[in-house]
């Protein structure tokens, strides 16, 4: 055995834990002085492991790999390093470090928010939890000897005791075993890090778990059934795929997979979206006052990490329903260091479902996604994902005078992220580059007769350091995304064109740890707009959060601009065509984003909060209303105020889980054009845009009884604004002496005040139960349910010209078969 | 206990039934406006017509069938009372459409009220005064000022509105290849250009900010040459117009006007019942201002 790669093995059944600990870091020590690589392997001690108890930890390994010395892995650190230059200030002096990577010792999957504390030999305690890529990282510290202990619900703890010298940057990656011990069925202990009820400034975290107890016509979860169970987000229906967040149009969202934009994620049926919970390591759903690097859309943000798949064996699951059939798999392509994970979904809808649901559902959508997942050494990650989805079905009624359109998306994304903790300096560094397509299409697949598609690459660098107290984030990002548009047909003002809304940006947001309670976060963003007209604009944001373990007060604001958008004729709910257009340079669409919220954690089985928000827009650039018969890419602007109150509580206890949300909101849409006082005769109509929903409630609940888990929905909505027709004649336009016997004319239709009508209330309950089998290498997922039990017929859609309704979905009873093996 | 356990499980029952039910929902305001009328009373014209819809609840193709409509006139002064007739015409498009037309040409100054009734006595009406007629005369252009190459048009008496004035040039061009002539006619509208004076209104056609736009209409297109542009002659048609002739927003943009009742005179419905006729002239400018102008004169090089 050579000596740098000795590994030192201790006996230490009649040692004091202090002499071990002095052992450990002496013999470390020894070898750390001949740059050698030291591994240590503790077998068990009953002494130790009383010790280890007592500090709450169930079992003991160490196992640490650290290499001394500066070292430049490849072209791409110069390029960190370059963007890092400005974060070494921040370095200088501030001590020793300890970081890395935390993942499940099982699959090799990143851990996201295991507990990393050190404690110094006088007691003392500092800590870290680890991030969606299951990094920690712990600055300041002093030379010394440090215990690390490492805690994760289900999992063992992990220990390790090292020794840090002045401004070292130690990098220590570890592995949780998944624990032997029974857990309990539902968490009652501990901090939780999400929940229904758990919303900060706007933010909630979502795991797949919570998605999963979601009734959905499938076995699995998806995000976008779990969205519809939020308050502040409101669905036009069961189809059509679109989200309003916070009174915000589906456009005014921006939805990132891996860093990757995908700009129409969800399917046409409203169950479902890009984002199944297999794929899903965690989404964070914004629905204000967010922070950077987000930037370009002025009403959410979805942001969705992915998997990694498992590095250590083979995993599959393969599923059934009436609506949709999936296909997962992953594992390893080089043991413990690389993984790939696929995941298929395909609609099964036309086949299946439709056969026993009264209703025409001539839907198809399906989605794939890949990811490889790489370690590529101690201190970088690389990942390549890849996203396709498509859709295309008929949204609404077809009658004698009225031929229906197919409609059609398809989302296509590639990215790569590379994350690295660079040996010469202090910040975690994320790289990404990544690549979107979207193309909607109306009109027969292949022969559109119109369609509108942005795309673009997107760059971005990312970095967070620590100085002090103060967590450090910046980056730089530069965007190009490219519109292009052909809206023939019936449109009118067609527009064929191409639209290059280049732009880069620059941000830094301290996020500062005032005390044990209480934290702060600044953000300003800059952005350059290279070759337009634009000026640079500057958006600063910020957030405060004041915190105990049973209290949790917070504040946020933000300032937002959007540059591309898309355009709905929102008069016609069947009509979910988007037109991407760019805004007019200079007059781009701004957000004014205001809230507050406090939690209140009264026992650790309820959980309650609460927030109010504000939000000012500018410059909203919406259809201009037409009494042709078809929707027009002519552009007025709109300013909006939208006002909300949302409530939550949510209940953890052994045999339940469940939570019920109320959200009350007002959004008003000021239309000021020139033409509104000669149409309105009024200098400016204020609307309420039909995502006006003024109440929502959402009750959901799941339990076990006997070996069945049974999950249920109830969410309600009130009515929504719609536009009333008083009739149909037709114009002719009489711009001078014309032949009445020759002159051509058109159809029109005679709308009353815009959205002055009230839709009726919405309102479903849904219900699954599953029961899971155990098959030895496998398992078998069963599950039956409900679709709106009590068969309401909320209504879709209005055809204002047939006043022939549109409903939702009927009482659709639904089955599925799930097999994973691993 | 058993009557209150049956009350309770009808109570859910109809609850539940009641949860399951759709609610109504109206779709429609209450108009009473019976119909949409468009037509033109021309003084030049034998023919006179009017194009009539119906306001209707549903979205629907008109079809070749009578509709309950009856369509009259009065001269308001002589109280001539007439009955017009009832056609269904085919556009283009292949749709048909209504047109109530009648034999007899107006004269100046008479009033007429046009009326359309339903069975019902549900009626939308209309009323116009037919403009004093105009005559148009091409006056010697100043050629002296220099860098101009206006052309004028004395149009003699009291239009009470000019909603279109068309100034079209017959243009001769050559092909890129070949060399084959073509001719092309490029309109402009000089609406609102005509200034008042003494007699009536004066309209210049400014042949240089005109040939610009020829030129330049000319030069987009990869199959013309844009070097030699021969003005033929110039034709001028003024459509002279009643007093309710004006557009609310001074253009007849079919987006700003498609808005029901923003250029409208008609009582109980939409739509616009005017009258009027077109005065035109022809003529070619003197070749010192064509010459000015930019425009191709031939025999002349360079």
């Amino acid at each position: 055995m050579r000596y740098r790669d000795r590994v030192y093995q201790f006996q230490a059944e009649q040692a004091w834990i202090p002499r071990l600990r002095l052992c450990l870091l002496t013999a470390y020590q020894s070898a750390l002085c001949s740059g050698a690589r030291a591994a240590f392997v503790i077998p068990g001690n009953m002494a130790f492991r009383a010790y280890a108890q007592r500090l709450g930890i169930v079992s003991v390994s160490a196992n640490w790999i650290c290499r001394t010395g500066p070292r430049i892995a490849s072209p791409l650190g110069i390029v960190l390093i370059l963007s890092g230059i400005a974060g070494v200030p921040c370095a200088l002096g501030q001590g020793a470090q300890i970081r890395g990577f935390v993942t499940g010792a099982t699959d090799g999957e990143a851990l996201v928010g295991v507990n990393v504390i050190l404690e110094d030999v006088n007691g003392d305690l500092r800590g870290a939890a680890t991030d969606i890529d299951g990094i920690y990282n712990i600055p300041r510290l002093n030379a010394g000897l440090y215990l690390l202990r490492a805690s994760y619900v289900g999992y063992d703890s992990y220990a390790d005791t090292l020794a840090l010298r002045t401004d070292q940057r130690l990098t220590l990656n570890f592995s949780l075993q998944i624990s032997d011990a029974e857990m309990p069925e539902m968490l009652v202990e501990g901090e939780p890090e999400t929940g229904a009820a758990r919303v900060t400034a706007g933010l909630q975290i979502v795991r797949p778990q919570d998605l999963e107890i979601i009734p959905t016509p499938d076995i699995s979860g998806d995000l976008a059934s779990f969205l519809t169970a939020l308050p502040g987000i409101v669905s036009l229906g069961d189809r059509g795929g679109q989200f309003f967040v916070r009174g915000g149009e589906p456009s005014h969202n921006l939805t990132l997979i891996d860093g990757m934009y995908v700009h129409q994620p969800y399917h046409i049926l409203g169950f479902y979206s890009a984002f199944p919970s297999d794929i899903i390591q965690q989404a964070d759903i914004h629905t204000a006052g967010f922070g950077a690097p987000y930037s370009g859309r002025i009403a959410s943000v979805i942001n969705v990490k992915s998997r990694n798949g498992n590095k250590n064996g083979y995993a599959g699951a393969a599923s059934v329903s009436p609506f949709v059939s999936a296909i997962q798999a992953e594992g390893p392509l080089i043991r413990q260091r690389a993984s790939i994970m696929t995941s298929v979904r395909q609609s099964v809808v036309e086949q299946a479902a439709e056969r026993y649901v009264n209703q025409d559902m001539p839907y198809t959508f399906g989605d794939a996604f890949v990811k490889v997942h790489a370690i590529l050494s101690h201190n970088s990650q690389l990942s390549v994902s890849a996203l396709h989805t498509y859709d295309r079905g008929t949204i609404g009624l077809q009658s004698e005078d009225r031929i229906l359109e197919s409609i059609g998306w398809r989302n296509t994304a590639a990215g790569i992220r590379y994350i690295v903790l660079p040996r010469a300096l202090p910040f975690v560094a994320e790289v990404q580059l990544s690549y979107s397509r979207m193309r909607a299409e109306q009109g027969p697949a292949g022969a559109p007769v119109r369609w509108s598609q942005v795309q673009g690459f997107s760059y971005a660098a990312n970095m967070t350091s620590f100085y002090r107290r103060t967590q450090w984030k910046w980056g730089l990002y530069w965007r190009a995304p490219d519109i292009r548009s052909e809206l023939g047909g019936l449109y009118q003002d067609p527009e064929i064109g191409l639209n290059r809304r280049h732009k880069a940006g620059l941000y830094l947001e301290p996020d500062f740890n005032i005390n044990d309670n209480f934290r702060a976060r600044a953000t300003l963003i800059a952005e350059i707009f290279p070759g337009q007209r634009n000026r640079t604009i500057f958006e600063p944001r910020f957030r405060v959060i004041w915190e105990t373990r049973v209290h949790e007060a917070n504040i946020g604001a933000g300032y937002y601009h959007q540059e591309i958008f898309g355009l709905n004729d929102r008069r016609d709910a069947t009509n979910v065509f988007t037109a991407w257009r760019s805004a007019p340079e200079i007059d781009l669409s701004r957000a004014t984003h205001l809230l507050g919220g406090y939690r209140y954690r009264p026992s650790p089985w309820l959980e309650l909060s609460v927030e109010t928000f504000y939000k000012r827009l500018r410059n909203l650039f919406i259809a201009e209303w037409t009494a042709f018969p078809r929707f027009t890419s002519r552009l007025q602007r709109a300013d909006g105020r939208v006002l909300g109150f949302e409530t939550r509580a949510e209940v953890r206890s052994k045999r339940f889980y469940g939570y019920a949300n109320y959200g009350l909101s007002s959004v008003q849409y000021t239309a000021k054009e020139a033409n509104i006082a000669l149409w309105f005769g009024t200098e400016r109509l204020s609307f309420r845009p039909p995502h006006d929903r003024r109440h929502q409630v959402n009750i959901v609940g799941n339990t076990r009884i006997r070996d069945f888990d049974v999950s249920v929905r109830w969410n309600f909505g009130s009515g929504r604004p719609f536009t009333r027709v008083y009739g149909f004649d037709g114009f002719l336009l009489l711009d001078g002496i014309q032949n009445i016997f020759s002159a051509s004319d058109d159809q029109r239709v005679i709308y009353g005040r815009p959205f002055e009508g009230i839709l009726p209330t919405y309102h479903r309950l849904d219900m699954t139960v599953e029961r899971r089998f155990d098959l030895g290498h496998g398992m078998l997922a069963a599950q039956i349910g409900v679709i709106n039990l009590y068969n309401r017929r909320n209504l879709f859609a209005l055809d204002l010209f047939t006043s022939e309704r549109n409903f939702q979905l009927p009482i659709v009873p639904t089955a599925g078969l799930r097999i994973e093996t691993n | 206990m058993t009557n209150s356990s049956g009350t309770f499980k009808l109570l859910i029952l109809t609850m539940v039934a009641s949860l399951g039910c759709a609610e109504t929902v109206d779709t429609r305001l209450r108009i009473d406006y019976p119909y949409s009328i468009y037509g033109v009373m021309n003084p030049k014209s034998d023919t006179q017509a009017v194009r009539v819809f119906e306001i209707k609840s549903e979205i629907r193709l008109v079809q070749p069938e009578p509709i309950d409509a009856i369509v009259t006139t009065l001269e308001i002064e002589s109280g001539a009372h007439r009955i017009w007739r009832d056609s269904i015409i085919q556009l283009a498009d292949g749709d048909y459409r209504h047109v109530y037309w009648s034999l007899f040409q107006p004269q100046s100054g008479e009033s007429y009220l046009l009326k359309t009734e339903r069975s019902d006595g549900e009626a939308a009406s209309a009323q116009t005064t037919i403009p004093p007629y105009v005559t148009l005369e091409v006056l010697e252009p100043d050629t002296l000022r220099p860098r101009e190459a206006l052309m004028p048009v004395m149009i003699h008496g009291s239009p009470p509105s000019m909603p279109r004035i068309e100034v079209e040039y017959i243009l001769a061009g050559y092909r890129a290849e070949g060399g084959e002539t073509f001719f092309k006619p490029v309109q402009f509208n000089y609406v609102g250009r005509p200034r008042e004076v003494d007699g009536g209104a004066l309209l210049e056609i400014d042949l240089i900010a005109d040939y610009s736009d020829i030129y330049q209409l000319f030069r987009d297109d990869s199959n013309v040459s844009a070097e030699i542009i021969d003005l033929k002659e110039i034709q001028v048609r003024i459509h002279v117009a009643d007093g309710n002739w004006v557009s609310p927003v001074g253009i007849f943009d079919p987006n700003l006007l498609v808005e029901p009742g923003t250029f409208s005179n008609v009582e109980n419905g939409f739509g616009f019942f005017g009258s009027g006729y077109v005065e035109a002239t022809v003529f070619r400018p003197p070749v010192v201002l064509l010459r000015r102008a930019g425009f191709y004169i031939i025999g002349e090089t360079g």
